[in-house]
């Protein structure tokens, strides 16, 4: 299995890496090719960079783990997310898409400094980004090296430094056309992976204990109705980072800029919600129908969510690991260089620029390629530092970044109302982001579930936001 | 406006019908109930959702 899994990820490193070069025709010459594609990107190639970036290695190793631990909930929570992102693309995102090639967006920082007419807004969003962001990325990078080690004990170091040079490579050299081809084969190569591995693993259990069986086991054992790890305040500390995942993450906001005309961008939400909707039930499925085999004695039963899939993988057929394992790669790799280009476009635009509105547009492309570099050196720090479970670091991040979704929806359903509000979008923005990173520092992975006075403190990111936002009244803004 | 408000209610109908497992007999149902439910109430709405994606961008556009 050990050498059909490398000679795999070996192929699939060469492919991705030619893909990469060959997107170097698309002619990156302006911060708006590099960064968004110059609003040139095709329905189905947005549509694919859109889902990958989105679903990450949390998906086929953090949720197959939650589905096979705490059983149906955590299709709930997942469809939470999905159904949240829904409305936003279909209700919102269409204006966001219009008026980014009006007004020639590039980062998503730079967008609402724009819609509330400010210079310090960006700028400290761009910070808020580096926080958030630089312990997801690492989630990923260590996602990577857990892969590698569990194929190669004790490779994790050299796991980690796989991923970052993929990275670095996929980044640099033609920036989001060069993520967005090998997005698109990641993917292919993720629903592929993920369908192949039920496929199997249905098989597997028909022949052991029989499908009937499996659903009566999954019964018996209360996972398939809400277990008593999915509290209400739980369920809700999980959901509502994830729920508004769409309109604060920068790295799928700025996707919003890049279909190249309406039919791309119908393509781009249609394909998405085929993608995402199939993906997930399928990784739920997987987890599901593990903990059956795993309680019925067939397979060994798993004490840490993140070794679920590993277990699966060493008994599943050798080429169906390679596939499955190339895909946890491919996973963690396109959430983590859109991250790494995402975030770099802000810092250039919202920082860099935003202090020196002379830099050339060839001095922004390669500014943008330096912090690419560092960005991924910095997770791959996080990475090593070994910190937490995939999915709370990736949760966590998201909490954060929450406090930008009161500013954001305002200005998406009404520019008008948002003009004349900077200050109070400063400070909703402040204060909630202070509030997730001090609840991270506090309780650490365990913040997302802890209740404050009943609710979960993301409720509480949220709830001083809005309140922020909306009582600092207008006025106040004329000198931002 | 009302077009905008109508649909912002549809949307938040079915958010209010993913949290409803938690609050009600479903989240302790028996079978695969609640799976099936979470999936069905996802492609209904995005089904919806998708129907009026293109009448918004013929809006957002004018």
């Amino acid at each position: 299995m050990v050498y059909t899994a490398l000679l795999f990820l070996v192929g699939y490193l060469i492919a991705g890496t030619v893909l990469a070069m060959l997107a170097r025709r698309m002619g990156v010459q302006r911060a708006m090719d590099y960064y968004v594609a110059g609003y040139r990107l095709g329905g189905v190639l947005a549509a694919l960079t859109y889902a990958a970036t989105t679903y990450s290695a949390f998906m086929i190793v953090g949720l197959v783990g939650f589905a096979y631990q705490t059983g149906v909930g955590s299709l709930g929570f997942e469809l939470v997310y999905f159904v949240g992102t829904m409305l936003i693309l279909s209700l919102l995102a269409p204006r966001v898409w219009v008026m980014a090639r009006q007004r020639g967006w590039v980062s998503p920082a730079e967008m609402l400094g724009d819609l509330y007419g400010s210079k310090v807004l960006p700028a400290v969003i761009s910070v808020l980004y580096l926080v958030a962001l630089i312990p997801y990325m690492g989630a990923q990078v260590k996602g990577i090296a857990e892969a590698v080690n569990g194929l190669f004990p004790g490779a994790y170091m050299a796991g980690i430094l796989l991923g970052v040079l993929v990275m670095i490579v996929w980044t640099v050299v033609a920036g989001i056309w060069s993520v967005a081809v090998t997005d698109a084969l990641q993917g292919i190569l993720m629903i592929t992976a993920g369908l192949g591995l039920l496929a199997w693993l249905l098989g597997f259990v028909e022949s052991s204990i029989g499908l009937g069986k499996a659903a009566a086991i999954l019964d018996k054992k209360g996972l398939l109705a809400l277990t008593p790890f999915w509290s209400i305040t739980t369920f809700l500390g999980f959901t509502i980072p994830w729920f508004f995942f769409a309109a604060t993450n920068p790295q799928v906001v700025q996707r919003l800029f890049m279909p190249k005309d309406k039919r791309a961008f119908s393509a781009m939400v249609r394909w998405f919600a085929f993608f995402g909707l199939l993906y997930t039930v399928v990784v739920t499925l997987i987890g599901l129908f593990a903990a059956s085999l795993s309680h019925s004695g067939v397979l060994p039963l798993v004490e840490r969510k993140d070794e679920v899939t590993p277990m699966l993988l060493s008994y599943a057929p050798p080429l169906l690991s390679a596939i499955v394992f190339t895909s946890i790669v491919a996973a963690a790799v396109s959430t983590a260089d859109s991250i790494a280009l995402s975030v770099a476009s802000s810092v250039v635009r919202d920082l860099y620029v935003n202090l020196n509105p002379r830099a050339s547009e060839r001095l922004q492309v390669l500014l943008g390629r330096i912090i690419v570099v560092v960005l991924i050196v910095a997770a791959a720090a996080v990475a090593m530092a070994r910190i937490g479970f995939i999915v709370a670091l990736s949760v966590l991040s998201s909490a954060i970044l929450l406090s930008l979704a009161p500013a954001s929806l305002l200005a998406w359903v009404s520019p008008e109302q948002a003009k004349g509000k900077a200050h109070a979008a400063l400070v909703s923005i402040v204060v909630g982001g202070l509030l997730g990173i001090v609840a991270a520092l506090v309780y650490g992975t365990k913040a997302l579930a802890t209740p404050i006075m009943g609710l979960p403190i993301p409720a509480w990111i949220l709830i001083v936001s809005t309140i922020t936002l909306l009582a600092i009244p207008r006025k106040l803004d004329k000198t931002m | 406006m009302a077009w905008w408000i109508r649909e912002l209610s549809i949307g938040l109908v079915a958010v209010a019908a993913m949290y409803l497992p938690l609050f009600t007999w479903l989240g302790k149902a028996s079978g695969w109930i609640l799976y099936v439910y979470w999936v069905l109430v996802s492609i209904a709405y995005t089904l919806y959702a998708l129907t009026r994606l293109s009448h918004r961008l013929d809006e957002v556009e004018t």
